[in-house]
Order: C-alpha cells, then structure tokens, then sequence
C-alpha cells in the first residue's frame, strides 16, 4: 500500500483508546457520524452490524476488536470511517490501493487530522514492537506527539476474516 | 400468428445473443489460442440452442447450417477432426449466414445455404483442404436485403395464373396490384430470375428484374410523406417519360370522356412499353406501401414494444401480404438490448426511491402545508408505477420456457414407447429472466422424470384401465405474490412404501426410522441425493442423480420445490418461486426489539398465541422444544436463543412462524409480527459469508437496515437437523396414536447421569427450559424465577432416596405437573426422550413416596414417578 513512487501519502488519522491509527485517505470515502447500526446477531464479533447509508448497506467493523484493543463504545467523538470500495478505488485509478469488495466503514474512536508525510518518513514498525505482531499495520511515522500506525484496510479486513470468530 | 411472431422475435433475439456470445471465442482461436474442450462445448451448445429452436419454429434453412456447423465442432472437440486454424473461417461464415437469415425472418425460404453447407461437409470429410480453396469455395453470404430483387413476370400465352401464381409464392413475397390492369405477377424474390423460371415453370424471357436500389437516392425521403405517389410523377423521375409528356397525356386524359389510366394512354400513345408502366406501377405501389409504414410506425412506436404489436391492426398496410413480413421485423427493431447490470442498477434506485418516498411520506405526515398533500400522493403514485416498470424490463413470459416442452416431450415419450399428452396453461405469467433461464434445466429434469418414472407404458395405462396416452400438464399461476409451476401427470405415482424400502438399502434409515416416516416424508426422499426409485436406470433419467439437485437449483433462485404423490394416481411437482431475484414480499418480525425479514416463500402459516397459552403446549423430543400443531409434532425454534440475542425481560408476547425448509416445517419462536412487505434484497457483504442463516440484508421504510432470515440456515444453525424432523415427525406419527387413547407417552428425563425417570406425559403441563442461575434459595425452600412468578423447585433427591442432580451447563430443565392448587416445578437435568409405552411398571427395590416402580424403557433401566405422589411428600417436607 505505501507506494515509493507516490512521495507524499496523506493519511487520514484517528484514535483508538489513546493509539493514534492511520490509513491512506484515498481509501477514504467519507467520514460519518452516525454509529447506529444493526448488529447481524451471530456474526464474528469485529463486524458491529450494518448501516444504511444513502441507500447502500454498509458493514460496520469495530476496529477496536479487529485489532485485538477490545470493543469501542459510541461516545459523542466516535465515527465511522465509510472506504471506498475495490471497485470504487479501481475507477479511480487507485489500482495500489484496496480495501474490500463491499462498502465498509471502520468504527473508531476519533477521528483526527489529515497527516501527510513522505514515504521515507514511514519506518518498519521496531523489532518487538506490538505493532510488529499486528500484521495490518504496514508502518509507524514518529509525530513530534506520538507514534502514527499506519494502517492498511485490506489486511486488517482479510487478515481478521481469516481469523474467523 | 401473434404469437407465431413474437416467437421469433424471442428467437431471433436469443439466437443473435449466442451468435455474438462464441463469435469472440471463435476470433480467439483463429488467432491462435489453443482452444479448450470447454470452448468447443460453448460454442456447439450456442448452435445446438439455434438449432433446436429453429427445428422447433420449422426454419429448415436455419436447422440445416446449424447442423452441419454443429457436426463439425462436435468432430473437433472430440479430436475426430483435427483442428486447423483455417477451418474458422467456414464457422464465421456460417455465424454471419445465420446472422443475415435472422434478419429476414420470418421469410428465408429463399436462402438456400447448400453450398457452404457442402463445404463444411468437404470440410468434416477431408476431401477439400482447408486454405484458400476451400474458402473460395464458399458462396458469399446470402444476399443481403437490399439484394432482393424486384420481378415482374409477364403474363404469357395459355399460362395458368394461378399455378404460377402458388408457384411464386413459394419462392418470394408476392406484390398485388389491385384494380383491372392487373395482368402480371409481381414479386419480391431473392432468387436468381433464372433459377425461378425453373422452379415455377415458367420461360425465363417472361421475368424482368426492376431494381428498385438504383433508385435508392429518390426513393425515400427523411420523413417526407406525399399523400399519395403519382404515377405520372414516377415515370418522369424513372426516366420513362419527359415532363413534356406528362403534360400532353394529361390533356388527353382529361379530355376522354371515360376515365383511362395515364398508364393505359400511355401505352397507347406510345410513349411507354408496357414493362415500363408496370415497372412504373410497381415502384408506385412499393412506395405507397412504405409511406403507410412510416405511418404507422409513428403511431405505435410511442407505445412500445406491447402495444405496438397488438396495435399492427390500425396499419393501413397490414392487410397487403408483404406488411406482415415487415411488421415482424419492425416489432423486433423496438427492443433494444440494455446491459442486465444496468437494469440491475435501476431496479436499485427505484427501491432506494421507494424507501425515500416511504421516509418522506412518514417525516411528512403530520406537517400541514397547503397543496403539500397532492404533491405528495402524485410523488407516491409515479414512484409506485416508475418501480413496477422497471421491474418489468427483467421479466419475461414463462412461454419462453414452455415452449420448449412439446418438442422435450415428443423426444422423451418417442424414445420410451409412451404416448404423452401435454397441456400447458399460464404461459403468459411472468417471471424474472434469470429465473427463466436458471428454470430452463430443473424444468427439463422434472419433466422427464414424469414421463420416465410418471407415466406408464400404454400397455400398462390399458391395464390400470387408463387411457392409453398419459396426460402431462405444466401450469403456471400466481400465489399469494408467488408464482408456482404445477407439473402434474396421471402415472403410477410414487410408491412411499418402495422410498422407505431404498431408504434403508442404502442406508439412509434404519427399518424402524423408515417405517416412522410419514407417507408424505417418504416421497419427499426423491429429493435426497443417491435415491431412485428407477428399476431400471434409463438413458433419460434414473441415475439417481437429479432430484437432490433440481431441489438445491431451484433453492438457489429463492424457491421451492414440493412433491404430492398418490400411486395410482398421479405424481404433482409444485415449483414455488419468487417473481423476481431483487424485490421479494416478506414478513417482517421482531424478536427482543430487534427487526428481521422473513421471505415469503418460506412462510407456511402464522400461530398466534393467545396471552397466557404461550408456550403452554410445549414439550421437549430429544433436546428439542416441539409444539402440537393441529395433531402434528412442529420442532421449534427459538431465534433470541438461536441468534444469542439477550434480553432483559421475557417477552410480553410470542408468535410461531411457520416455515419451510427444505422437506421440513418447524417453527420460528419470535415476539412480534409486523408488516408484510416488498423487500429490496441486498446480498450479505462477504465480511458475513460465515453467516449462513442470513439470506442478505434490506433497508425498510423507515430507513433502518434488517437482516433477512434464510429458513433451513437458520434451522442449521439451531441445530435443527434435517434428520431430527423426520424422527420427529416420525414421533408425531406415534403419538397420535396416543391420542387415540393407546399407550400413554411418557417423558423420560435424568436428575444424575445413569438414573433414568419417566413422568406421564398427560400430567405434565409444561416443561420449561431454565438457567441455573434463576434458581433463588429462600429458607431452606429453593424456587425457579419464572414469568414475574416463583414456582417452588422440586428436587427429586429431596424425597427420593436417589443421586443429588449433577448439572454441567447453566442450562437445566423443570417439569411443570398439572396440579390445580400448588405450582411445582420438578428439576431435572436433561430431557431423554418421550416414548409412548404401556409397559407396566415393577415394583422396584428402592421404594420411596412417588415411585410408582420401574421398568425397561428403551433399553434403559427407567423409575416410573406419580406426580400427585411426588407433589404430596413436597408438601409434607418442610415440616419434617
């Protein structure tokens, strides 16, 4: 997903617990408040439910399970992260990028600002790091505040499918 | 002939589609790919379809070409004929022949194929090789529409008119020239004039050809219109005759007291041959008659394809023989093919406009705007009819489908020595085109099984005292917004008692299961893979293969299949689909505040139960709650507990659904019942694909998305097997008996593991499912938390001198007695079995207040228990 050739990436950041997690924002559709969704009782526990948006059935991830932190709670701040879809990203000429087959939205804690930063900004996360135990963070940045995980949606999205329940 | 036409619309439609479907298959390999068996197959089953079809529409030339084209592939792919990549060619030349005869339709009498067809015939027998030779051997494609000649054919001396006149017909489309010059035949014809004279007999000096195509830049003005074409007009633009001319002849013809044509006078002055003015009349009439088709053509064309069709008998020119040729073709150019993705598209966006319109109408309801109303009603009503045409742009008539029956049915009864009526009815009922499609193999498997299997030979009909010749019926019709193809014949019928007996010789059943099994469950064993009941497996079916897989096909389209059977009667399959894969009626529900959809097609009935009775005819058949259904055993499911959807309080009410799955009924627990409505079907995102018991998502009016329910997903997930139902239903056949006031039906249930204890059924009210953690100690009495009550807990250690209840899982059971003064609640830790028994108990060795005795049940050393006895030594218990 990290493309040498592109230079600068933005990444549209957000937070889980205190973590800050990022993804490339051309994987991002649209940002959105409404995290009432209904659960699909019986399905592994990181897909939250399904959300109608504009007509379209989105499936809702709790990021927070996906990664192994625990499940989010709705609170005033939490969002949801609507991505494009494959064959969104396709028409867009984004063929490095993917995400899913269907329309799905990452539920996180807060969403925070766009960061752009250089490929060669974006490190390998450290030897014996957490971060390099989770295969769907793809890389760190160092922020003058904090660490940035980078994330990548496909992986995080198959990665956690194979997992199974 | 309406329906003559529109048959070949669909085929010449349908035959166009495969065309282009192998034609890119056919380019690959010319350049070089090396094709697959598969390749082969597609294309040879492209033009077997064109084949078969126009076999069936009586195309000759059609048939012939595809045959031989058809022979040759079949050569190639079984490695008969070697392949070469020049013998492409020959096939491209055969899919633009075909192409070029679809487009004449209905009239290619006049094509006449035999050379290419003798060159893929060198081809296929190696006499010519394959290169330029034998491409220069074939004829070019047949003469393109505008090659078609116009012919006049001058009378002759002693000639019989109306002999060649048939003659000509044969060969062309005749042109009448109405009025008393009519003397010579005219005819549109695609034949050389030379091989005409010899077929219809005539010289060859009598035909002149007119070619109307050099006049091409004349002849048809963008939309302009004359009233009428006249003749004079004609014959100067023909070249026939100066403006000059006209002008004298005229004169004349005005100055004759007897009304002469201009044509006449002209012969007579000299001025024209008698061919020209009939050249001259004919090119007339030929315009003439295209001016009225435009006419007509802007008259219909607003209406569509439906109408404009039915419409041809406002058409001025319908009536003069060469209309209706073109009519046909005219009709087909009104269809334009649309990419099935963008009608999917569509049918999408109406539903999403549906929902708006509903959430509109909703948020709108109460806001009191002048003039608000009417915008809104007109809004519904054009959203309401903008959804129905879409969704009829996907539909199409089950004719497509039953048409292909008498010619399936000629072949099967031929092959088997029957005679086999067919009646179809309903052709006209529509249905969703990928339905029609995905229908077209179980409908050919159904009704070959009812000729092989179904109907008898006519020695045995005469036998029976039958008619000889078996009747066959298809029928289609719609139900309760469901369509059913009924396929019904009046053969032997199914033999349940031979299905019990397969059943257990192969092992599907033991004898006792087998002979459990209802008569309806029996029949129903024809859908289970393995199982014929063929004696004899026959070319046309028998293999044993089919039944388990028309089932799961016709599963797949959202349906269902059932089977009635009488031996000796008949044998009726019901095929019960949705009208469309997109938009299906459904039933919502809701369990627990949650909402959920249930389709339709796999609803049976709806029990409500009355506040109070709920549940109260429960009863537990090995580790399955079952519900009495007018004197049937109905396995139950619970879907708060299937799903794991926690609540906090018991539900105020209860509804069973019953639904239909796969051979099985049984019955879905949930709380309430909402609207029935039309769902839109989203399919489940592939994050849920583990989620078998979901068939997919909807949005409802108000906007809020619900999961909609897959019936036998759902009784799998509930650990409701297939086989379980047919015990219980197996069960159920032995507790009618009980009812008939036979042998009583005891409960057999554990307190510790080994120690086994029958309970009268009869004496039981309830039997209640309950968590260990609902269990509340008050002194030393200990009681269930049930509905808002306390029902004190009886533990049969208490008062038996038996093992202590040993409980793994929170879960444990309690039996409620019948008892009218005091409400008891017996513990047990799990529900064995209900046997019915007249065994007669022993007195047993232990004695304790309650015991009746003991006996061997079920292989089991069981304690026979009197609740009465039992609920009195509770009584007396506390004070001891």
């Amino acid at each position: 997903m990290i493309d040498s050739h592109m230079g600068e990436i933005g990444f549209c950041s957000f937070r889980l617990d205190s973590e800050r997690y990022a993804i490339d924002i051309l994987t991002v559709q649209e940002v959105n408040k409404q995290c009432h969704v209904t659960p699909a009782m019986g399905a592994p526990s990181w897909v939250r439910g399904l959300l109608n948006l504009r007509g379209q059935v989105v499936t809702v991830i709790d990021t927070g399970v996906a990664l192994g932190l625990g499940p989010r709670e709705i609170t005033d701040a939490s969002r949801l992260v609507i991505l494009k879809t494959n064959a969104e990203l396709a028409l867009r000429g984004c063929d490095h990028l993917a995400t899913s087959e269907d329309l799905v939205g990452l539920h996180v804690d807060e969403v925070m600002d766009v960061i752009s930063s250089s490929v060669d900004q974006i490190d390998a996360p450290p030897a014996g790091s957490r971060e390099k135990d989770m295969p769907s963070v793809r890389g760190v940045v160092q922020l003058e505040d904090g660490v940035l995980r980078v994330l990548d949606p496909q992986i995080l999205l198959q990665f956690e499918a194979a997992k199974g329940n | 002939m309406e329906s003559d036409a529109e048959l070949i619309d669909d085929f010449v439609i349908e035959a166009l589609e495969h065309i282009e479907a192998i034609e890119p298959l056919l380019l690959d390999i010319e350049k070089g790919e090396e094709p697959e068996i598969e390749t082969w197959n597609s294309i040879f089953r492209a033009l077997h379809s064109i084949k078969g079809a126009a076999g069936f529409l009586g195309f000759d030339n059609i048939q012939d070409i595809s045959h031989v084209s058809e022979s040759m592939l079949m050569r190639l792919r079984d490695g008969e004929l070697a392949f070469d990549a020049s013998m492409v060619s020959p096939l491209l030349e055969v899919l633009d022949h075909l192409r070029t005869m679809l487009g004449e339709l209905p009239d290619v009498s006049t094509f006449a194929p035999g050379e290419l067809i003798a060159a893929i015939n060198a081809l296929l027998n190696g006499d010519a090789p394959a290169g330029e030779e034998g491409r220069k051997a074939l004829p070019n494609p047949a003469p393109e529409p505008e090659g078609m000649r116009y012919l006049l054919i001058e009378p002759k001396k002693g000639w019989e008119r109306e002999a060649v006149l048939s003659a000509c017909a044969e060969v062309g489309t005749l042109l009448k020239i109405p009025g008393p010059d009519e003397r010579g035949i005219h005819l549109v014809s695609g034949l050389e004039p030379k091989v005409l004279a010899e077929r219809v007999g005539i010289p060859r000096s009598s035909i002149h050809i007119f070619d109307p195509s050099l006049h091409a830049d004349v002849r048809y003005g963008e939309g302009e219109s004359a009233p009428t074409v006249l003749f004079g007009e004609l014959a100067v633009e023909l070249g026939f005759l100066s403006p000059q001319d006209i002008e004298e002849l005229v004169a004349v013809q005005e100055s004759q007291r007897e009304k002469v044509s201009l044509g006449h006078l002209a012969v007579d002055l000299g001025r024209m041959t008698e061919e020209q003015v009939e050249l001259t009349r004919y090119e007339q009439l030929l315009r003439i008659d295209h001016q009225e088709q435009n006419e007509s053509a802007r008259v219909t064309a607003p209406q569509g394809a439906r109408s404009g069709r039915s419409d041809s008998s406002t058409k001025p020119s319908s009536d003069s023989t060469k209309g209706g040729g073109r009519s046909g073709r005219k009709a087909r150019n009104e269809t334009i093919r649309v990419n099935v993705s963008l009608l999917n598209t569509l049918i999408n966006l109406a539903g999403e406009l549906v929902l708006g319109r509903n959430q509109l109408r909703q948020m709108l309801e109460s806001v009191d705007i002048p003039g608000l109303k009417q915008i809104l009603q007109s809004v519904d009503l054009v959203t309401t009819e903008l959804q129905e045409n879409i969704l009829y742009t996907r539909m199409q008539p089950v004719r497509v489908l039953f048409d292909r029956l008498p010619r399936q049915i000629r072949d099967a009864a031929t092959k088997l020595s029957k005679e086999v009526d067919l009646e179809v009815s309903g052709t006209e009922v529509e249905l969703d085109r990928s339905l029609i499609e995905a229908l077209a193999d179980p409908m050919t498997h159904l009704i070959r099984n009812a000729i092989d299997h179904g109907i008898e030979t006519p020695a045995e009909r005469v036998a029976a005292g039958k008619d000889s010749r078996g009747s066959l019926s298809v029928r289609a019709f719609h139900e309760s917004g469901q369509v059913l193809i009924e396929i019904q014949d009046d053969g032997k019928g199914i033999d349940p008692q031979r299905l019990r007996q397969v059943a257990v010789d192969r092992g599907l059943h033991t004898p006792d299961q087998a002979a459990g099994l209802s008569d309806k469950e029996a029949i129903n064993l024809i859908f289970h893979a393995g199982l014929s009941t063929a004696k004899q497996v026959t070319d046309i079916s028998g293999r044993g293969v089919g039944m388990d897989v028309v089932r799961s096909n016709i599963k797949a389209l959202g349906g269902q299949v059932e089977v009635e059977s009488e031996v000796g009667v008949g044998t009726t399959f019901r095929v019960r689909l949705p009208l469309t894969l997109a938009i299906i009626p459904s039933l919502t529900i809701s369990v627990a505040g949650q909402r959920f959809a249930i389709p339709q097609v796999n609803l049976v009935e709806v029990v409500r139960l009355r506040e109070g009775e709920e549940l109260s005819g429960l009863e537990v058949v090995r580790g399955t709650e079952v519900m009495r259904l007018r004197g049937q055993l109905l396995p139950l499911v619970r879907l708060d507990a299937c799903l794991g959807i926690e609540r906090d309080e018991p539900p105020s009410k209860s509804n069973v659904v019953v639904l239909r799955s796969g051979n099985g009924q049984y019955g879905l627990i949930v709380d309430e019942l909402h609207d029935s409505e039309e769902i839109v079907v989203k399919p489940l995102a592939g994050l849920l694909s583990s989620c078998y018991w979901y068939a997919g998502s909807t949005i409802l009016g108000d906007g809020q998305v619900v999961m909609i329910l897959e019936a036998q997903g759902l009784a799998k997930h509930a650990g409701l097997e297939l086989t379980e139902m047919r015990e219980l239903l197996g069960e159920s056949a032995l507790n009618a008996h009980h009812e008939k006031g036979q042998a009583p039906s005891m409960i057999i249930f554990t307190n510790a593991s080994g120690e086994y204890f029958a309970l009268p059924q009869a004496q039981i009210r309830r039997l209640e499912k309950i968590r260990l953690e609902d269990i509340e100690t008050v002194g030393q009495r200990e009681f269930i938390r049930h509905r808002d009550r306390s029902i004190p807990l009886l533990r049969l250690e208490t008062v038996l001198p038996i093992q202590p209840a040993d409980v793994d899982g929170g879960e444990a059971f309690v039996l409620i007695p019948r008892s009218e003064e005091f409400e008891v609640g017996i513990f047990a830790t799990r529900i064995v079995d209900t046997l019915v028994s007249d065994v007669e108990p022993e007195p047993h060795l232990i004695s304790g207040p309650g015991l009746v005795g003991s006996a061997i049940l079920d292989d089991r050393l069981t304690l026979f228990l009197d609740t009465n006895q039992l609920l009195e030594a509770f009584h007396l218990e506390p004070s001891r």
